[in-house]
């Protein structure tokens, strides 16, 4: 009978911004393993944004994939990952729709 | 946010119940902060403080409220209703999509508070036991989370010719120019950008102005501008953000603006006194998640009653009491007077 081999699990403290740079939750001993969306999810709850719609992360001006693991986005610990929200998917929708217009 | 009860916002379709999640308080404690600190009944350093939270029942009583109040460093504000309608919207199109919901009209939501017993003067005392919510969110912690806040980006300046307590909006002129002669250029297209602008508190006098002054454009994606909608990459946006601090003369970002283009051929038919300026739910949605703190305004450009389509117009929308509504705004300039004679009741809060 073999044991499995033990896996070491890595953490890193990182802080999640609002793009007004307002609104900062600093996270600890965040596992590597965790999703990026998850991280994100943490963060909005712990600031109380809107919590309508979803948000995008963006590091170092890069769009990161929500399903990515924090380890596969290449996050090193005490990293900044800034926050926008995402009105429609993919994108920022700015809009004034037509079919509400009094 | 401290309250012994939980608030919920629930839909209910025929009277059963469909959905339950936590009430999103965010816009009512964005509104008490940003007043504590103009008032200066809280420090403009960034600290969050205690507020305590009190559900106001309806005439129906229990659970569902009609309204709640925020409490601290001895003042209480009270917020209706309505300022869940953005979050409302949103569950219940969640819920429209996912075919949980069939028929609108046999659709209500509330706002209801569990476990908050009713006190004679209508509010609801605080029950015995452990705080039971927060403002919102009711994930699971996966590890520590400690949240801080950057102070309001006042500048410190004496409002001489404000009223005590007020709030001005001013927007330069020559701004409006350039949107305006923009929004004729690009026709038929809508156009976004965040508006730069320098805020002043008095406080002694509790009074802030908000003078807008410049505009960074946001640029569409591909396909992502037509007469009905703007998308933007969230990426510009903060691009947009740090050119107007780069600047380095006191501006800070103070709200976005974008255009309702109008029909094709109004612009031949200056008799015409259809209006295409107003706050879409959708612009209510954007507004308050892109912009929730509570300074932030959104003017929007386009054909208004009065004027020709050749002569594009503008509205003010702004945070009132945790709600998005319309706001007056003052035009400066060295041809302000003009300007305010053209735009005249879209200058006001009502017309």
């Amino acid at each position: 009978m073999t044991a499995a081999a033990p896996t070491s699990e890595s953490f890193v403290d990182l802080s999640l911004v609002d793009w007004e740079d307002v609104r900062r939750a600093h996270l600890e001993r965040v596992s590597l393993r965790t999703t990026v969306g998850q991280t994100v999810s943490e963060a909005v709850d712990a600031l109380q944004l809107p919590a309508q719609g979803f948000y995008q992360a963006l590091l170092r001006g890069r769009t990161l994939d929500p399903s990515d693991s924090l380890e596969e986005a290449g996050i090193a610990s005490n990293e900044v990952i800034q926050l926008v929200p995402r009105v429609s998917a993919g994108n920022v929708r700015v809009a004034g729709a037509a079919a509400d217009r009094p | 946010v401290t309250a012994r009860f939980s608030l919920r916002l629930e839909v209910f379709e025929d009277g059963e119940l469909v959905e339950s999640v936590p009430a999103n308080i965010a816009a009512c404690v964005e509104h008490a902060l940003f007043d504590g600190v103009r008032h200066g009944r809280l420090d403009n350093d960034g600290a969050l403080p205690e507020f305590d939270l009190q559900p106001h029942f309806g005439a129906s009583g229990p659970p569902a409220v009609c309204g709640l109040e925020l409490a601290s460093e001895g003042a209480t504000t009270r917020y209706d209703r309505e300022v869940f309608e953005p979050q409302a919207r949103t569950v219940l199109k969640g819920l429209f999509e996912s075919k949980r919901l069939s028929d609108a009209r046999r659709v209500q939501w509330q706002v209801s508070a569990h476990g908050a017993a009713p006190a004679a003067h209508g509010a609801a005392q605080a029950a015995q036991g452990p705080p039971a919510c927060s403002s919102g969110g009711g994930a699971r912690r996966r590890s520590a989370a400690s949240v801080s806040r950057a102070p309001y980006p006042f500048i410190r300046e004496s409002l001489a010719g404000l009223a005590p307590g007020s709030l001005e909006v001013t927007v330069d002129e020559r701004l409006l120019g350039r949107l305006r002669d923009a929004v004729v250029r690009v026709g038929r297209v809508e156009q976004a950008g965040l508006l730069a602008g320098r805020i002043l508190h008095d406080p002694d006098r509790s009074a802030i102005r908000i003078a807008i002054s410049d505009e960074v454009p946001l640029i569409p994606v591909t396909g992502g501008a037509s007469e009905s909608h703007f998308t933007f990459d969230p990426a510009d946006m903060v691009a947009a953000r740090r050119r107007v601090l780069e600047r380095g003369d006191g501006q800070v970002p103070v709200g976005w603006h974008h255009s309702h283009p109008t029909c094709a051929e109004c612009p031949a038919r200056p008799e015409c006194t259809g209006d295409t300026v107003f706050f879409s739910s959708a612009d209510v949605d954007v507004h308050a998640r892109l912009m929730p703190s509570a300074q932030l305004v959104a003017l929007v450009a386009g054909k208004v009653r009065h004027l020709p389509a050749t002569r594009p117009g503008f509205r003010l929308y702004g945070w009132q009491q945790g709600r998005v509504a319309r706001r007056a705004f003052r035009i400066t300039g060295p041809d302000s007077a003009a300007w305010s004679s053209e735009l005249g009741p879209c200058l006001h809060e009502e017309e």
